[in-house]
Protein backbone atom coordinates (compact mmCIF):
# COMPACT_ATOMS: atom_id res chain seq x y z
CA UNK A 1 0.00 0.00 0.00
CA UNK A 2 1.29 3.25 -0.95
CA UNK A 3 0.39 6.64 0.36
CA UNK A 4 1.64 9.87 -1.12
CA UNK A 5 1.68 13.01 1.02
CA UNK A 6 1.84 16.30 -0.85
CA UNK A 7 2.22 19.63 0.98
CA UNK A 8 1.61 22.58 -1.36
CA UNK A 9 2.54 25.43 1.03
CA UNK A 10 5.73 25.85 2.99
CA UNK A 11 8.11 22.97 2.94
CA UNK A 12 7.54 20.27 0.39
CA UNK A 13 7.93 16.85 1.84
CA UNK A 14 7.53 13.56 0.16
CA UNK A 15 7.09 10.28 1.92
CA UNK A 16 6.57 7.22 -0.19
CA UNK A 17 5.81 4.33 2.08
CA UNK A 18 5.41 0.83 0.97
CA UNK A 19 5.54 -2.45 2.70
CA UNK A 20 7.19 -4.14 -0.22
CA UNK A 21 8.31 -1.32 -2.57
CA UNK A 22 10.75 1.56 -2.36
CA UNK A 23 10.38 3.90 0.59
CA UNK A 24 12.01 7.18 1.45
CA UNK A 25 11.31 10.62 2.82
CA UNK A 26 12.79 13.70 1.21
CA UNK A 27 12.03 17.23 2.37
CA UNK A 28 13.01 19.95 -0.06
CA UNK A 29 13.05 23.75 0.29
CA UNK A 30 9.76 25.51 -0.34
CA UNK A 31 10.86 26.73 -3.74
CA UNK A 32 10.27 23.24 -5.10
CA UNK A 33 7.01 21.82 -6.40
CA UNK A 34 6.50 18.10 -6.75
CA UNK A 35 5.55 16.56 -10.08
CA UNK A 36 4.88 13.04 -8.85
CA UNK A 37 1.12 13.32 -8.68
CA UNK A 38 0.65 14.46 -12.25
CA UNK A 39 0.79 11.37 -14.48
CA UNK A 40 1.69 13.46 -17.51
CA UNK A 41 4.79 14.70 -15.74
CA UNK A 42 5.93 11.41 -14.35
CA UNK A 43 8.88 9.64 -15.70
CA UNK A 44 8.75 5.89 -15.29
CA UNK A 45 12.22 5.82 -13.85
CA UNK A 46 11.67 8.34 -11.08
CA UNK A 47 9.73 7.71 -7.93
CA UNK A 48 9.53 11.48 -7.58
CA UNK A 49 10.71 14.65 -9.19
CA UNK A 50 10.49 18.18 -7.95
CA UNK A 51 11.41 21.41 -9.67
CA UNK A 52 11.79 25.09 -8.99
CA UNK A 53 10.36 27.69 -11.31
CA UNK A 54 13.84 28.38 -12.74
CA UNK A 55 14.69 24.83 -13.61
CA UNK A 56 16.50 23.27 -10.64
CA UNK A 57 15.25 19.69 -10.56
CA UNK A 58 15.59 16.98 -7.93
CA UNK A 59 14.67 13.38 -8.69
CA UNK A 60 14.85 10.10 -6.81
CA UNK A 61 15.05 6.60 -8.26
CA UNK A 62 14.58 3.52 -6.15
CA UNK A 63 16.14 0.52 -7.88
CA UNK A 64 15.93 -3.06 -6.91
CA UNK A 65 19.26 -4.36 -5.77
CA UNK A 66 19.66 -7.16 -8.34
CA UNK A 67 23.39 -7.58 -7.89
CA UNK A 68 25.46 -7.45 -4.75
CA UNK A 69 27.13 -4.14 -5.46
CA UNK A 70 28.59 -2.10 -2.63
CA UNK A 71 28.30 1.64 -2.19
CA UNK A 72 31.89 1.93 -3.41
CA UNK A 73 31.11 -0.09 -6.54
CA UNK A 74 28.10 2.02 -7.50
CA UNK A 75 29.86 5.29 -6.68
CA UNK A 76 32.76 4.39 -8.95
CA UNK A 77 30.38 3.20 -11.67
CA UNK A 78 28.49 6.50 -11.59
CA UNK A 79 31.66 8.59 -11.59
CA UNK A 80 33.24 6.60 -14.44
CA UNK A 81 30.08 6.76 -16.51
CA UNK A 82 29.58 10.48 -16.16
CA UNK A 83 33.23 11.53 -16.42
CA UNK A 84 34.70 9.17 -18.95
CA UNK A 85 31.67 8.62 -21.14
CA UNK A 86 29.82 11.90 -20.92
CA UNK A 87 32.51 14.48 -20.19
CA UNK A 88 31.20 15.61 -16.81
CA UNK A 89 33.72 17.31 -14.55
CA UNK A 90 33.92 15.73 -11.10
CA UNK A 91 34.08 18.74 -8.82
CA UNK A 92 34.02 16.93 -5.52
CA UNK A 93 32.68 13.98 -3.57
CA UNK A 94 32.12 12.97 0.00
CA UNK A 95 30.51 10.34 2.17
CA UNK A 96 27.14 11.24 3.60
CA UNK A 97 24.85 9.66 6.17
CA UNK A 98 21.08 9.74 5.97
CA UNK A 99 19.02 10.76 8.98
CA UNK A 100 17.91 7.15 9.30
CA UNK A 101 21.55 6.02 9.48
CA UNK A 102 22.15 4.62 5.98
CA UNK A 103 25.59 5.35 4.56
CA UNK A 104 25.69 7.14 1.24
CA UNK A 105 28.05 8.86 -1.16
CA UNK A 106 27.56 12.23 -2.82
CA UNK A 107 29.23 13.31 -6.06
CA UNK A 108 29.20 16.82 -7.47
CA UNK A 109 29.59 17.35 -11.20
CA UNK A 110 29.71 20.20 -13.65
CA UNK A 111 28.88 20.09 -17.35
CA UNK A 112 28.44 22.63 -20.09
CA UNK A 113 25.35 22.19 -22.24
CA UNK A 114 25.15 24.33 -25.35
CA UNK A 115 27.65 26.77 -23.93
CA UNK A 116 26.01 27.15 -20.52
CA UNK A 117 27.50 25.78 -17.32
CA UNK A 118 25.33 23.36 -15.35
CA UNK A 119 25.73 21.62 -12.04
CA UNK A 120 24.69 18.04 -11.37
CA UNK A 121 24.75 16.19 -8.07
CA UNK A 122 24.24 12.48 -7.54
CA UNK A 123 23.80 10.92 -4.10
CA UNK A 124 23.72 7.15 -3.69
CA UNK A 125 22.33 5.16 -0.78
CA UNK A 126 22.57 1.39 -0.83
CA UNK A 127 20.30 -0.68 1.37
CA UNK A 128 20.08 -4.48 1.42
CA UNK A 129 17.18 -4.41 -1.06
CA UNK A 130 17.38 -1.08 -2.85
CA UNK A 131 19.74 1.41 -4.48
CA UNK A 132 18.44 4.95 -4.01
CA UNK A 133 19.76 7.38 -6.59
CA UNK A 134 19.12 11.04 -5.80
CA UNK A 135 19.84 13.45 -8.61
CA UNK A 136 19.81 17.24 -8.52
CA UNK A 137 20.72 19.61 -11.29
CA UNK A 138 20.22 22.90 -13.04
CA UNK A 139 21.95 25.93 -14.53
CA UNK A 140 24.98 26.71 -12.42
CA UNK A 141 23.96 30.26 -11.60
CA UNK A 142 20.66 29.18 -10.01
CA UNK A 143 21.77 25.79 -8.72
CA UNK A 144 24.62 27.08 -6.58
CA UNK A 145 22.16 29.29 -4.69
CA UNK A 146 20.20 26.19 -3.67
CA UNK A 147 23.08 23.72 -3.43
CA UNK A 148 23.53 23.86 0.33
CA UNK A 149 19.79 23.45 0.94
CA UNK A 150 19.55 20.52 -1.47
CA UNK A 151 22.45 18.71 0.14
CA UNK A 152 20.99 19.37 3.56
CA UNK A 153 17.74 17.78 2.36
CA UNK A 154 19.63 14.75 1.07
CA UNK A 155 21.33 14.24 4.42
CA UNK A 156 17.93 14.48 6.07
CA UNK A 157 16.47 11.63 4.03
CA UNK A 158 14.94 8.66 5.73
CA UNK A 159 14.59 5.18 4.27
CA UNK B 1 78.37 21.30 -77.18
CA UNK B 2 81.93 21.14 -75.82
CA UNK B 3 81.32 24.35 -73.89
CA UNK B 4 78.17 22.90 -72.33
CA UNK B 5 80.13 19.87 -71.33
CA UNK B 6 82.70 22.07 -69.72
CA UNK B 7 80.02 23.93 -67.80
CA UNK B 8 78.52 20.64 -66.64
CA UNK B 9 81.87 19.38 -65.43
CA UNK B 10 82.43 22.61 -63.57
CA UNK B 11 79.07 22.35 -61.87
CA UNK B 12 79.57 18.74 -60.93
CA UNK B 13 82.96 19.56 -59.54
CA UNK B 14 81.39 22.28 -57.50
CA UNK B 15 78.84 19.84 -56.08
CA UNK B 16 81.55 17.39 -55.06
CA UNK B 17 83.95 19.94 -53.69
CA UNK B 18 81.67 20.76 -50.81
CA UNK B 19 81.97 23.65 -48.42
CA UNK B 20 85.75 23.62 -48.42
CA UNK B 21 85.68 25.29 -51.82
CA UNK B 22 82.73 27.51 -51.01
CA UNK B 23 83.90 30.78 -49.59
CA UNK B 24 80.31 31.89 -49.90
CA UNK B 25 79.16 29.80 -46.89
CA UNK B 26 80.67 32.18 -44.38
CA UNK B 27 78.85 35.03 -46.05
CA UNK B 28 75.63 33.05 -45.89
CA UNK B 29 76.21 32.34 -42.23
CA UNK B 30 76.24 36.06 -41.61
CA UNK B 31 72.72 36.34 -42.99
CA UNK B 32 71.19 33.91 -40.49
CA UNK B 33 68.47 35.53 -38.49
CA UNK B 34 68.32 35.05 -34.78
CA UNK B 35 66.72 31.79 -34.00
CA UNK B 36 67.60 30.31 -37.37
CA UNK B 37 69.43 27.49 -35.76
CA UNK B 38 66.53 26.55 -33.53
CA UNK B 39 66.84 25.74 -29.87
CA UNK B 40 65.68 23.48 -27.18
CA UNK B 41 64.86 23.87 -23.56
CA UNK B 42 66.43 26.70 -21.67
CA UNK B 43 68.53 27.73 -24.62
CA UNK B 44 65.65 29.15 -26.59
CA UNK B 45 66.99 32.06 -28.63
CA UNK B 46 66.19 35.52 -27.35
CA UNK B 47 64.56 36.53 -30.62
CA UNK B 48 61.91 33.88 -30.19
CA UNK B 49 60.07 35.85 -27.62
CA UNK B 50 56.62 36.42 -26.23
CA UNK B 51 54.12 37.92 -28.57
CA UNK B 52 56.14 37.02 -31.64
CA UNK B 53 54.26 34.26 -33.40
CA UNK B 54 56.57 32.34 -35.66
CA UNK B 55 55.86 31.61 -39.29
CA UNK B 56 54.83 27.98 -39.06
CA UNK B 57 56.44 26.30 -41.96
CA UNK B 58 55.75 28.88 -44.64
CA UNK B 59 58.73 30.22 -46.52
CA UNK B 60 58.99 33.86 -45.58
CA UNK B 61 60.21 35.55 -48.69
CA UNK B 62 61.08 38.78 -46.95
CA UNK B 63 63.35 37.25 -44.34
CA UNK B 64 65.60 35.27 -46.61
CA UNK B 65 66.56 37.37 -49.55
CA UNK B 66 69.15 35.60 -51.62
CA UNK B 67 71.85 37.82 -53.05
CA UNK B 68 71.40 38.40 -56.73
CA UNK B 69 74.11 37.53 -59.25
CA UNK B 70 75.16 41.15 -59.67
CA UNK B 71 75.89 41.40 -55.99
CA UNK B 72 77.58 38.07 -55.88
CA UNK B 73 79.74 39.09 -58.84
CA UNK B 74 81.16 42.00 -56.94
CA UNK B 75 84.43 41.15 -55.20
CA UNK B 76 83.36 43.56 -52.53
CA UNK B 77 80.33 41.40 -51.59
CA UNK B 78 82.09 39.37 -48.97
CA UNK B 79 83.14 42.61 -47.30
CA UNK B 80 79.86 44.36 -47.95
CA UNK B 81 77.54 45.23 -45.15
CA UNK B 82 76.33 42.06 -43.60
CA UNK B 83 73.78 41.65 -40.89
CA UNK B 84 75.25 41.06 -37.46
CA UNK B 85 75.84 37.45 -36.68
CA UNK B 86 72.80 35.70 -35.28
CA UNK B 87 72.57 35.28 -31.54
CA UNK B 88 74.23 32.03 -30.57
CA UNK B 89 71.76 29.26 -29.95
CA UNK B 90 71.97 25.79 -28.56
CA UNK B 91 72.10 24.42 -32.06
CA UNK B 92 75.15 26.36 -33.15
CA UNK B 93 77.60 24.23 -31.28
CA UNK B 94 74.92 21.69 -31.01
CA UNK B 95 75.01 19.42 -28.01
CA UNK B 96 72.25 17.01 -27.21
CA UNK B 97 69.13 16.13 -29.13
CA UNK B 98 66.66 18.54 -30.71
CA UNK B 99 63.28 17.59 -29.35
CA UNK B 100 59.74 18.57 -30.30
CA UNK B 101 57.32 18.34 -27.37
CA UNK B 102 53.60 17.91 -28.01
CA UNK B 103 50.77 17.38 -25.54
CA UNK B 104 47.08 16.65 -25.95
CA UNK B 105 44.88 17.08 -22.91
CA UNK B 106 41.21 16.15 -22.60
CA UNK B 107 39.30 18.15 -20.00
CA UNK B 108 35.72 17.65 -18.88
CA UNK B 109 33.12 19.79 -20.58
CA UNK B 110 32.46 22.31 -17.86
CA UNK B 111 32.93 26.09 -17.88
CA UNK B 112 34.68 25.67 -21.19
CA UNK B 113 34.99 29.32 -22.09
CA UNK B 114 36.46 30.28 -18.74
CA UNK B 115 38.92 27.42 -18.87
CA UNK B 116 39.98 28.31 -22.37
CA UNK B 117 40.62 31.87 -21.18
CA UNK B 118 42.76 30.45 -18.40
CA UNK B 119 44.75 28.24 -20.77
CA UNK B 120 45.36 31.17 -23.08
CA UNK B 121 46.51 33.29 -20.14
CA UNK B 122 48.90 30.52 -19.07
CA UNK B 123 50.40 30.54 -22.52
CA UNK B 124 50.95 34.30 -22.52
CA UNK B 125 52.38 34.29 -19.00
CA UNK B 126 54.92 31.73 -20.13
CA UNK B 127 55.97 33.77 -23.13
CA UNK B 128 53.90 31.80 -25.59
CA UNK B 129 50.80 32.52 -27.60
CA UNK B 130 47.45 31.27 -28.80
CA UNK B 131 47.58 29.22 -31.99
CA UNK B 132 43.94 28.24 -32.46
CA UNK B 133 40.72 28.34 -30.48
CA UNK B 134 37.31 26.84 -31.21
CA UNK B 135 34.30 26.06 -29.07
CA UNK B 136 35.67 22.69 -28.07
CA UNK B 137 39.43 23.06 -28.43
CA UNK B 138 42.28 25.44 -27.77
CA UNK B 139 45.83 25.09 -29.07
CA UNK B 140 48.71 27.06 -27.57
CA UNK B 141 52.44 27.32 -28.30
CA UNK B 142 54.81 27.84 -25.40
CA UNK B 143 58.60 28.08 -25.17
CA UNK B 144 60.04 24.59 -24.89
CA UNK B 145 61.69 25.45 -21.60
CA UNK B 146 58.28 26.24 -20.08
CA UNK B 147 56.45 23.22 -21.49
CA UNK B 148 56.36 21.15 -18.34
CA UNK B 149 55.42 24.10 -16.17
CA UNK B 150 52.52 25.14 -18.41
CA UNK B 151 51.37 21.55 -18.79
CA UNK B 152 51.27 21.10 -15.01
CA UNK B 153 49.25 24.30 -14.67
CA UNK B 154 46.76 23.20 -17.33
CA UNK B 155 46.21 19.91 -15.49
CA UNK B 156 44.97 22.01 -12.57
CA UNK B 157 42.52 24.00 -14.67
CA UNK B 158 39.82 21.35 -14.82
CA UNK B 159 38.91 17.71 -14.48
CA UNK B 160 41.42 15.84 -16.67
CA UNK B 161 39.86 13.00 -18.64
CA UNK B 162 42.86 12.16 -20.80
CA UNK B 163 46.44 13.18 -21.45
CA UNK B 164 48.96 12.31 -24.14
CA UNK B 165 52.49 13.70 -24.20
CA UNK B 166 54.87 12.89 -27.03
CA UNK B 167 58.47 13.79 -27.79
CA UNK B 168 59.95 13.66 -31.29
CA UNK B 169 63.71 13.69 -31.82
CA UNK B 170 64.41 15.67 -34.99
CA UNK B 171 68.16 16.01 -34.48
CA UNK B 172 69.09 13.81 -37.40
CA UNK B 173 66.69 15.51 -39.80
CA UNK B 174 67.78 18.95 -38.64
CA UNK B 175 71.47 18.25 -39.18
CA UNK B 176 70.78 16.62 -42.52
CA UNK B 177 68.86 19.66 -43.73
CA UNK B 178 71.57 21.98 -42.44
CA UNK B 179 74.21 20.00 -44.30
CA UNK B 180 72.23 20.10 -47.50
CA UNK B 181 71.74 23.84 -47.13
CA UNK B 182 75.45 24.43 -46.65
CA UNK B 183 76.19 22.34 -49.69
CA UNK B 184 73.71 24.22 -51.81
CA UNK B 185 74.89 27.58 -50.55
CA UNK B 186 78.42 26.74 -51.53
CA UNK B 187 77.20 25.51 -54.87
CA UNK B 188 75.26 28.73 -55.38
CA UNK B 189 78.35 30.77 -54.74
CA UNK B 190 80.42 28.76 -57.17
CA UNK B 191 77.80 28.82 -59.87
CA UNK B 192 77.40 32.55 -59.43
CA UNK B 193 81.13 33.00 -60.01
CA UNK B 194 80.74 30.88 -63.11
CA UNK B 195 78.08 33.31 -64.24
CA UNK B 196 80.60 36.09 -63.90
CA UNK B 197 82.79 34.31 -66.35
CA UNK B 198 80.05 33.58 -68.85
CA UNK B 199 81.25 34.49 -72.29
CA UNK B 200 77.94 34.62 -74.08
CA UNK B 201 74.23 34.85 -73.49
CA UNK B 202 73.67 31.12 -73.98
CA UNK B 203 76.13 30.22 -71.23
CA UNK B 204 74.70 32.89 -68.95
CA UNK B 205 71.16 31.59 -69.44
CA UNK B 206 72.26 28.04 -68.70
CA UNK B 207 73.90 29.10 -65.49
CA UNK B 208 70.88 31.20 -64.54
CA UNK B 209 68.69 28.11 -64.88
CA UNK B 210 70.98 26.18 -62.54
CA UNK B 211 70.91 29.06 -60.11
CA UNK B 212 67.13 29.09 -60.17
CA UNK B 213 66.93 25.39 -59.34
CA UNK B 214 69.41 25.81 -56.53
CA UNK B 215 67.47 28.78 -55.21
CA UNK B 216 64.19 26.91 -55.15
CA UNK B 217 65.74 23.98 -53.34
CA UNK B 218 67.46 26.28 -50.86
CA UNK B 219 64.20 28.06 -50.10
CA UNK B 220 62.43 24.76 -49.56
CA UNK B 221 65.13 23.50 -47.23
CA UNK B 222 65.30 26.75 -45.32
CA UNK B 223 61.56 26.66 -44.88
CA UNK B 224 61.85 23.18 -43.47
CA UNK B 225 64.62 24.27 -41.15
CA UNK B 226 62.57 27.21 -39.93
CA UNK B 227 59.64 24.88 -39.31
CA UNK B 228 61.76 22.47 -37.29
CA UNK B 229 63.41 25.30 -35.40
CA UNK B 230 60.05 26.74 -34.52
CA UNK B 231 58.69 23.39 -33.40
CA UNK B 232 61.76 22.78 -31.24
CA UNK B 233 61.70 26.27 -29.76
CA UNK B 234 57.95 26.32 -29.13
CA UNK B 235 56.06 23.28 -27.85
CA UNK B 236 52.42 22.65 -28.79
CA UNK B 237 49.70 21.92 -26.26
CA UNK B 238 46.18 21.05 -27.39
CA UNK B 239 43.36 21.11 -24.85
CA UNK B 240 40.08 19.51 -25.92
CA UNK B 241 36.77 19.77 -24.11
CA UNK B 242 34.80 16.77 -25.20
CA UNK B 243 33.30 13.52 -24.10
CA UNK B 244 35.89 10.81 -24.03
CA UNK B 245 33.70 8.57 -26.16
CA UNK B 246 34.15 10.91 -29.08
CA UNK B 247 37.93 10.80 -28.74
CA UNK B 248 38.55 7.11 -28.43
CA UNK B 249 36.57 3.89 -28.66
CA UNK B 250 34.01 3.54 -25.84
CA UNK B 251 35.25 1.84 -22.75
CA UNK B 252 33.71 -1.17 -21.13
CA UNK B 253 30.11 -0.45 -20.10
CA UNK B 254 28.30 -2.01 -17.18
CA UNK B 255 25.01 -3.73 -18.08
CA UNK B 256 22.77 -1.47 -16.01
CA UNK B 257 20.33 0.67 -17.93
CA UNK B 258 19.87 3.20 -15.15
CA UNK B 259 23.59 4.05 -15.31
CA UNK B 260 23.35 4.86 -19.00
CA UNK B 261 20.31 7.02 -18.37
CA UNK B 262 22.00 9.15 -15.73
CA UNK B 263 22.66 12.75 -16.60
CA UNK B 264 21.21 16.22 -16.86
CA UNK B 265 19.15 15.71 -20.05
CA UNK B 266 17.07 12.95 -18.46
CA UNK B 267 16.69 14.75 -15.14
CA UNK B 268 15.77 18.11 -16.63
CA UNK B 269 13.43 16.82 -19.33
CA UNK B 270 10.08 17.40 -17.64
CA UNK B 271 7.89 17.29 -20.70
Amino acid sequence: MRATLHLSLGAVALAVLSACGPGFTLTLPDRFVTLTDDPSLRDGRYEMRSTTSDGVVVGVQALEHRVDGSLTFWSEAVADRLRDQQGYALLGEEDVTAASGERGHLLRFGRDIEGHAYRYTVALFVTPSRIFVVEAGGREAVYTALEADIERSIRAMRF
Amino acid sequence: MANRFAWGVALAAGCLAGPACGGGYDAWAQTREPGYGGASGAHAPAAVSAGAPADYGDVDEGRYELPRPEREASPRYAQAETPPRAEPTATDGRQGPLLIYTAQIGLAVHQVSDKQDRVEALAREAGGHLHRRTDAEIVIRVPAGRFEQVLAAILEVGDVLSRDVSVQDVSEEFRDVETRIRTLEAMYARVTRLLEGATNVEHALSVEQHLERITLELERLRGRLRFLSDRVAFSTITVRFTERATVSPPRFELPFAWLRQLGLPSLLRLQ
